[in-house]
């Protein structure tokens, strides 16, 4: 069932903004597994660094200085044979830190473009495993993620499952 | 199958059943010894996940007529309605279809919880013509969406 094109006026709903994760950050093509499955509610918190000055004239200035922007994927469960669940196992087993920790996000806005190809950003972030196994449900690694500010614009599309970057790629952030 | 059709054939594939050889009825069951209905109590929407998968909940009574006129009779009939509790318990992960929207939807049954299995009536008021039990069923399925997103 393809997705209904949104008039004007529409409320979005919350499978139109798509999270996807680049499950092997290490190969030349990248496996982007999108993030969903059980999860009820996932958001990019925008934690701002702001500087409020007040003025000899009583007026306070406002400025905002920064984003550190981190999201919480909880629950994850392991599922066989998917790659995401690889890419995180090898982590926690391992340890692993630092680079290894790094992989890109994708933000889909499924409203937003033509259909079957639609405005995304992809974005470098660092995956910090929260814990491994939780409760009977099912093997849980619920995990974190913390965005870089690396953005690169462009598109996705869904035929393909690739990203596209913009030809005049923009980038953001401080 | 959908999931009524699909809990209907989890029973009828189940060993314990091999006795009850007029099958599962479906919101109906005679007064007489090993026959089972098994009466749904509509589907209801629990949660939708991120990329759009609807999870529902559908519960289940079942009615058993068994004859239960000696102790051992009735001994026999609880020690089933364990057995098939134990055995509806252990089934998760089973593929479904379903009809939304005039489209077929895959799905899956990821939780049967059996429970409450106990005599629900003797529905002539002679014991001697066999009593009914219950089993209750609630099962958690999950719609997949199909945007291929």
């Amino acid at each position: 069932m393809a997705l209904d094109v949104l008039k004007a006026g529409a409320a979005i709903p919350r499978k139109y903004l798509a999270h996807f994760i680049n499950a092997t950050p290490d190969a030349e093509t990248a496996s982007w597994v999108r993030l969903g499955d059980d999860l009820e509610e996932y958001k990019d918190e925008y934690s701002a660094d702001v500087d409020k000055k007040k003025n000899i004239l009583g007026e306070t200035k406002v400025k905002v200085k920064d984003y550190e922007v981190s999201g919480s994927v909880d629950p994850y469960y392991a599922v066989m044979g998917e790659p995401l669940f690889a890419w995180l196992e090898n982590i926690a087993r391992k340890r692993l830190v630092l680079d290894a920790c790094k992989t890109q996000i994708l933000t889909v806005r499924l409203w937003d473009g033509a259909t079957g190809t639609y405005v995304a950003d992809e974005e470098e972030v660092v995956v910090e495993i929260k814990s491994v196994g939780g409760d009977t449900s099912g093997v849980a690694i619920p995990f974190d993620i913390h965005h870089t500010n690396k953005i690169t614009t462009g598109k996705y599309n869904e035929t393909t499952k690739t990203f596209t970057a913009d030809t005049a790629a923009s980038g953001s952030g401080s | 199958m959908n999931v009524i059709e699909t809990v209907k054939q989890i029973l009828t594939d189940c060993s314990l059943m091999d006795d009850f050889n007029n099958g599962v009825h479906i919101d109906y069951t005679e007064a007489k010894d090993k026959d089972i209905g098994m009466f749904p109590i509509g589907p209801s929407k629990t949660g939708e996940d991120l990329i759009g998968n609807e999870k529902y909940k559908i519960s289940f009574q079942l009615y058993t007529g068994l004859f239960a006129f000696e102790d051992s009779d009735r001994l026999g009939n609880s020690d089933f309605l364990t057995k098939l509790t134990y055995y509806l318990n252990k089934q998760k992960n089973i593929a479904i279809i379903e009809t939304v929207d005039g489209e077929e939807m895959s799905g899956i049954i990821n939780k049967i919880d059996a429970a409450n299995a106990l005599i629900f009536e003797v529905p002539t008021g002679d014991i001697n013509d066999g009593v009914r039990y219950q089993l209750q069923l609630s099962v958690n399925y999950i719609i997949k969406t199909n945007d291929g997103i």
